[in-house]
């Protein structure tokens, strides 16, 4: 493709604007947590660390609750996007090849999820958990995540299917696959792109949920990080190495699993099916 | 090797019929091919046959053994898509082995009838292959080996030359055309091109608008059309038609004045006499019909308003674009040039009559 000069100029400056924009933060809290205390609350900030301490990272993982609520969150955010992956994908595949009664009005429906604020279904699922006694319980989180994660991920993953030629189910059909034979060795693999997608964003509302979290759980060693976290850092007067420094490791379970599963968005991989 | 029969059937998509009574019979082992224009229905016809789709009334059997409600795996058909329809995460192997599998084969036993395969189609040095990383020919021959591996009874072919150019083309029509001699197995085989058609077919199937207008062998379609879609769907470049006015008979002969062709006097024999003349016919008169030789009693003279030449032959076009153009197959004069009028004859016995609603006389 060709393009002008002016119009590259104005790409390349747009790219650096957002780069400088996404990236800055990430960069001062990452820069900051190795910084020592005075350099931190120095009076002119240094955008490069003049100094080396790993002090707030031992006192993270050494002197504070913040290892508990680590493993508290990797339980919930990765049980709740294995839970959404196995059921949208079977959803999903339902919606788009079952024929069933109401099923364009189900379809839609299942969006109605998206409607109400957060805020307004947290009482009444508060009792709801109540009754069924999973009040200060991991999985009760897991529920929640999941339950609104699942509406999205059901009409994503419906369209990436819909975006696999017609023709590679056909002859699956025809080569004697069973439906769920179909689903698991065709139709899977080609859509890797699209629970790649799902797979990242079902983790990264499940890592970041404070709401539910924050009235659901009630004793401090079933918090997640970050109704946890945020308990650490009000509970002393602010330490703002601790808070870089946590901060900085909550990020690292979200690249990982970007970098992971990331793989999964590699484009073409219909290529040489059809034509 | 399996006899195919269909009954009668019918194919409703919604309201609109697409398949509107279709019927007939693939002997085992012939090579039957369905052609027609596009949106005709071909693909649908085919589609019901393999299973896709659902059959709204009538019966397809196979070897005697109703098989309209029956899954398309377990009908001992298999089929080859226009777009070929390869696994693209499979291997060239697995996507071989794929059906083999699913009918529950050991693994062993899968692999060595793979390979076998592979090896009738040259394809064992790209068995570890995926399809991205194969040639269009190379992908439509995995395609036809995927079908090929399973000894079905019945092929099905939709299009499966559509996708490759010109040469290519040539050269795997010649194979599906080796590959039916040394299989035998019955094959239906769709495509709108009708030198695919004439040259694989044992017998054509043309359709029309959801309707079989006429079944027989390439030759009978070409030198006895039932009708004027016949007429001019098979042959090319396609048959002439021109009206003319029936001035009465002249024993087995219908006298036609022709003005079109200067001819006013053109005894042409009809398939059957008609108890009635008809007052008008249309006269049917294939481009390679014409001849160059101007001496014979029914001399027409065209005027030459463009001239393809291909070589061997050249074509003349009398308005070029237009529906009601002439076109002359001429096999010597290359040396015609537009402007030019050019001096021909035809022979009555070439001429075919079609009444007005198309059907022959
Ligand atoms: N699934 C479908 N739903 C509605 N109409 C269809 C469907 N499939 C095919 N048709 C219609 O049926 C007619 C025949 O289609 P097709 O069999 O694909 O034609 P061909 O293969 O001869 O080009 C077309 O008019 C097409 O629009
Ligand atoms: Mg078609």
């Amino acid at each position: 493709m060709n393009r002008s000069l002016p119009l590259n100029v104005a790409l390349v400056a747009c790219l650096a604007f957002f780069i400088v924009l996404i990236g800055l933060p990430f960069w001062w809290v990452v820069s900051g947590s190795i910084k020592v205390p005075q350099e931190i609350i120095a009076r002119t900030p240094t955008m490069f660390p003049q100094s080396f301490t790993l002090q707030h990272y031992q006192k993270l993982f050494e002197a504070s609750d913040y290892p508990v609520y680590l493993v508290n969150s990797l339980l919930v955010a990765g049980s709740s996007t294995l839970l959404t992956l196995v059921l949208a994908i079977p959803a999903a595949y339902a919606f788009f090849r079952l024929e069933f009664p109401a099923r364009g009005v189900l379809y839609r429906t299942i969006l109605l999820a998206y409607a109400f604020p957060s805020i307004v279904v947290l009482i009444p699922l508060f009792g709801l958990f109540a009754k069924v006694g999973l009040i200060d319980r991991l999985p009760a989180l897991v529920a929640v995540n999941v339950a609104f994660a699942l509406p999205f991920s059901i009409w994503m993953l419906r369209s990436f299917l819909a975006g696999v030629p017609k023709e590679i189910e056909e002859a699956a059909v025809m080569d004697g696959a069973p439906t769920l034979t179909i689903l698991r060795r065709v139709m899977i693999p080609l859509i890797a792109p699209g629970i790649a997608s799902v797979g990242i964003y079902a983790f990264v509302t499940a890592w970041t949920e404070y709401v539910f979290a924050s009235v659901l759980i009630l004793s401090d060693a079933r918090r997640t990080l970050p109704v946890g976290f945020s308990g650490i850092i009000g509970q002393y007067q602010i330490d703002w190495g601790l808070l870089l420094a946590g901060a900085t490791v909550a990020i690292v379970p979200v690249i990982a699993i970007f970098a992971l599963i990331g793989r999964g968005f590699v484009s073409g991989l219909t290529e040489g099916a059809v034509k | 090797m399996a006899e195919l029969v269909l009954t009668d059937l019918h194919k409703k998509f919604g309201a609109t019929e697409v398949i509107r009574g279709a019927s007939l019979t693939a002997e085992s082992g012939e090579f039957v091919v369905f052609v027609g224009p596009s949106g005709c229905g071909k693909s649908t016809l085919l589609r019901m046959i393999a299973g896709l789709e659902k059959t709204s009334s009538g019966t397809i059997s196979i070897d005697g053994r109703d098989v309209t409600d029956t899954d398309p795996a377990k009908r001992g058909i298999a089929m080859v898509f226009q777009t070929y329809a390869l696994y693209p995460h499979m291997s060239v192997a697995e996507n071989m082995g794929f059906g083999l599998e699913m009918a529950g084969m050991a693994k062993a036993e899968r692999e060595e009838k793979v390979r076998q395969t592979a090896a009738t189609l040259h394809l064992t040095d790209y068995l570890d292959r995926k399809p991205r990383q194969l040639s269009g020919g190379q992908r439509q021959r995995v395609a036809i080996g995927r079908a090929i591996v399973r000894d079905p009874k019945v092929f099905l072919f939709d299009e499966p030359l559509s996708n490759l150019d010109a040469e290519l083309r040539v050269k795997m029509r010649l194979e599906i055309a080796k590959l039916h001699k040394d299989l035998r197995a019955t094959m239906i085989y769709v495509t709108h091109d009708q030198v695919e058609a004439m040259t694989l077919a044992d017998k054509i199937v043309v359709l029309r608008a959801g309707l079989i207008e006429q079944i027989g062998s390439p030759l009978t379609l070409y030198s006895d059309p039932d009708n004027r879609f016949v007429a001019g769907f098979i042959g090319s470049p396609r048959m002439n038609f021109v009206e003319a006015a029936v001035k009465g008979r002249d024993g087995d002969a219908l006298v036609l004045d022709v003005p079109q062709l200067g001819l006013p006097a053109l005894p042409v024999r009809p398939r059957a006499m008609p108890e009635a003349l008809p007052r008008t016919a249309t006269l049917g008169i294939r481009p390679e019909s014409f001849s160059e030789n101007a001496d014979g009693p029914y001399r027409v003279t065209l005027p030459c308003t463009a001239i393809e030449h291909l070589g061997s032959v050249s074509y003349l076009y009398t308005a070029p674009g237009d529906d009601a153009t002439l076109i002359a197959e001429l096999k010597r004069s290359a040396n015609v040039e537009s402007g030019e009028q050019v001096d021909m004859s035809i022979d009555p016995s070439d001429c075919f009559l079609f009444d007005t609603d198309g059907h022959r006389i």
